[in-house]
């Protein structure tokens, strides 16, 4: 079979251009897209790079906050303790019992008889005063079963010997027991001595 | 299966066929010479597919060294070669040779090269035969597995056949056909077909004389030739035809091509100058041959297929910076994910570190505060009694003291109102001083007379003390008379 010339360039270079044209197409219609993707998405993400320093700062910034947080978290550990210690949820039952001796010994040093001793009961809010209830109540709701107690003690002394007692109370920088009220009896004009309720949260 | 021989010389000439094998490499060398002496044809083709079949062997690639190429020294003058190419110089002297060779310049295939010269001429020497035959010749090499890479005359070797030729010598040498003489080395030859620069080493000058050579007469056409030009050292023979009798020739300075040793030197000698690219022979080369659709079907092929790997390539380098890119572009995400994420856990620090603040700041306020009315609950009961201690027994009597938790009332006499309001405003006083307004509030006293004294004393009255947090129901309040009417 004879070729012109202009064949006979055809058939040379038709599977060159089939080839690059084939592949031109398909690299236009989906490799392109795909390149051009990966591009944008390298110059967006080389934009957007973070600097060293960035990252020093914010570890630098971590550390400062973590410190701070640790140092807080320590302080309101110490508050919280110190509520609780305040609320009365974390006196102990051997704690209570040398706070009683404590106090009885200090009315009875004061000239004070001791003629009753009672519990009232625990250190709910009916019978505590309401201003400390309301300070207690800032530190969130009270235990269930508080184990700080009021107790009731009936003494027998006399004016003197009471304002002597509760002054030294008020003065104790840690009281065996905080006063809540006090009532003296109805007697005799004449007579000094008197009979006292004294109700006490230990 | 024969094996191959790399390189052929053929030499054809009337009275002798020579098929020489040399060896390819550095070093040239003859490893067969196949000869034959009784010719069955006399047109060229014949001869040469003859020449080839001298040995079994496939030819590589095949010089012919034909004897009936009609060759012949030209000269023309030098304003007729102005500006033409070697191409059209060879056309040229194609038509100048056409009345003497008798094949005409459009049918023949030929070659020239420039020959040194002196005067007003430039001296050509050309070799030529019909196209038709140089078509049959390369046809029936390729047929025997060969290719042509071209034709020369055996005469006019330019190089010495004896090695102690020294700088000049002079060879005379007898084809069938033709007389031929060399003269070399020359001084100074222009190399036209290529750069133009002189090459003098190769450089040989030589004179065809186009006669056959005939027994005793010989001579007569010779002298001219041995006596022309300059002066050399030694004259060499070349003995190459059947018509002179080798005894004829005189014995210094003769070769033979009966001899094989001259055979060998002869052979290895213009396989030197053919393999040259600058050889200073006439060479007919054959034209190059149209592609065949085979070929040009595997040449497409060939093409399609290096388009089609060079497109893998250019893809895989795509695939790979693609790759590449989306790699980098994980690794800046993840930087800048981990920055993000860094910062993220330093806003619920900070977050957190405020709340800290938030809730020691409260707690500390709390507690301060707890403090103050633990000091205020600790310091009332002193300070009531205190303030109780204070006032004169003449003023007034405390009967009784009723405390809860919330309230100290206080009942006593007073003899006239104003002592009961003193005590109350005494206990106001001091309790605001030493409780501040977490202590106590004291309410205006409630007095009651007995209706014993003409001033309606004595009173009996009542100061009632509160919690300032309490929100205690009104108590049963004694009827407060009026101050002014019935007090003091």
């Amino acid at each position: 079979m004879k070729f012109t010339e202009r064949e006979k360039l055809v058939i040379l270079l038709a599977p060159l251009a089939i080839v690059l044209g084939g592949y031109a197409w398909w690299y236009n219609i989906f490799q392109r897209p795909k390149s051009l993707a990966a591009e944008q998405a390298y110059q967006t993400a080389v934009t957007a790079q973070p600097r060293p320093i960035d990252f020093v700062e914010e570890q630098v910034r971590k550390k400062k906050l973590d410190r701070e947080v640790e140092e807080l978290q320590k302080q309101k550990v110490d508050l919280d303790t110190q509520a609780a210690v305040a609320a009365g949820r974390e006196v102990d039952a051997r704690r209570r019992i040398e706070n009683e001796k404590q106090l009885g010994a200090l009315l009875r040093k004061h000239g004070l008889q001791i003629v009753d001793e009672g519990l009232v009961g625990n250190a709910n809010q009916a019978r505590l005063p309401a201003s400390v209830i309301e300070a207690l109540g800032r530190f969130g709701k009270p235990s269930a079963q508080p184990t700080a107690q009021v107790r009731r003690l009936r003494l027998a002394g006399t004016f003197i010997d009471v304002l002597a007692a509760v002054g030294e109370l008020a003065a104790m920088k840690t009281p065996p027991g905080v006063p809540i009220s006090l009532s003296m009896a109805e007697a005799d004009t004449l007579e000094s001595q008197r009979d006292w309720t004294l109700l006490v949260w230990i | 299966m024969s094996s191959r021989c790399p390189n052929t010389i053929l030499l054809v000439t009337r009275d002798r066929l020579v098929r020489a094998e040399l060896r390819a490499g550095p070093t040239i060398g003859v490893t067969d010479i196949y000869e034959e002496h009784h010719l069955a044809a006399d047109d060229l083709p014949s001869q040469v597919e003859a020449a080839l079949r001298l040995s079994k062997r496939r030819p590589g690639r095949v010089w012919l060294l034909a004897g009936d190429l009609w060759t012949q020294t030209l000269a023309l003058a030098p304003e007729a070669v102005s500006g033409l190419s070697p191409d059209e110089v060879t056309r040229a002297l194609g038509f100048e040779a056409e009345p003497f060779s008798g094949l005409g310049a459009m049918e023949a295939a030929m070659a020239a090269v420039p020959l040194p010269g002196e005067g007003r001429q430039k001296h050509y020497w050309l070799s030529e035969l019909p196209a038709a035959q140089l078509e049959q010749i390369e046809f029936l090499v390729r047929q025997s597995g060969g290719r042509l890479m071209g034709i020369s005359h055996p005469g006019g070797l330019p190089a010495a056949l004896d090695a102690r030729a020294g700088t000049s010598w002079r060879r005379i040498e007898l084809w069938p056909g033709a007389i031929i003489a060399i003269l070399g080395p020359f001084s100074n030859i222009p190399d036209e077909r290529s750069t133009g620069r002189s090459s003098t080493a190769r450089a040989v000058y030589v004179t065809v004389v186009n006669t056959e050579p005939k027994p005793g007469r010989w001579l007569n056409d010779v002298a001219p030739l041995e006596s022309s030009g300059q002066a050399v050292a030694a004259t060499h023979w070349l003995h190459a035809t059947r018509a002179v009798a080798i005894e004829e020739i005189p014995d210094a300075g003769r070769f033979s091509l009966e001899d094989r040793s001259t055979q060998e030197q002869f052979f290895v000698a213009w396989a030197q100058q053919l393999a040259s690219s600058k050889a200073a022979v006439p060479q007919i080369v054959p034209p190059k041959r149209p592609m065949s659709n085979g070929v040009r079907y595997t040449i497409s092929a060939a093409i399609g297929s290096l388009a089609l790997a060079a497109c893998l390539v250019a893809q895989v380098f795509v695939n790979s910076r693609s790759e590449r890119l989306t790699g980098e572009t994980k690794k800046l995400q993840a930087a800048a994910a981990q920055l993000a994420a860094l910062k993220a856990d330093n806003g619920k620090l900070q977050t957190k570190r405020d709340e800290l603040k938030k809730s020691c700041a409260t707690l500390n306020s709390d507690l301060g505060h707890y403090r103050q009315v633990m000091r205020a609950q600790r310091q009332r009961l002193v300070t009531l009694l205190t303030v109780l201690a204070r006032r004169g027994q003449e003023d007034l009597l405390i009967r009784k003291i009723e405390g809860t938790e919330n309230e100290v009332v206080l009942h006593g006499l007073c003899l006239e109102t104003q002592f009961a309001d003193n005590l109350a405003g005494a206990l106001a006083a001091a309790l605001a001083e030493a409780l501040g307004p977490e202590g106590w509030q004291v309410q205006p006293p409630t007095r009651q007379s007995k209706e014993m004294l003409v001033g309606g004393g004595p009173w009996e009255f009542e100061v009632r003390i509160q919690d300032a947090e309490a929100k205690v129901p009104p108590a049963n309040r004694l009827v407060a008379p009026n101050p002014g009417a019935r007090g003091r």
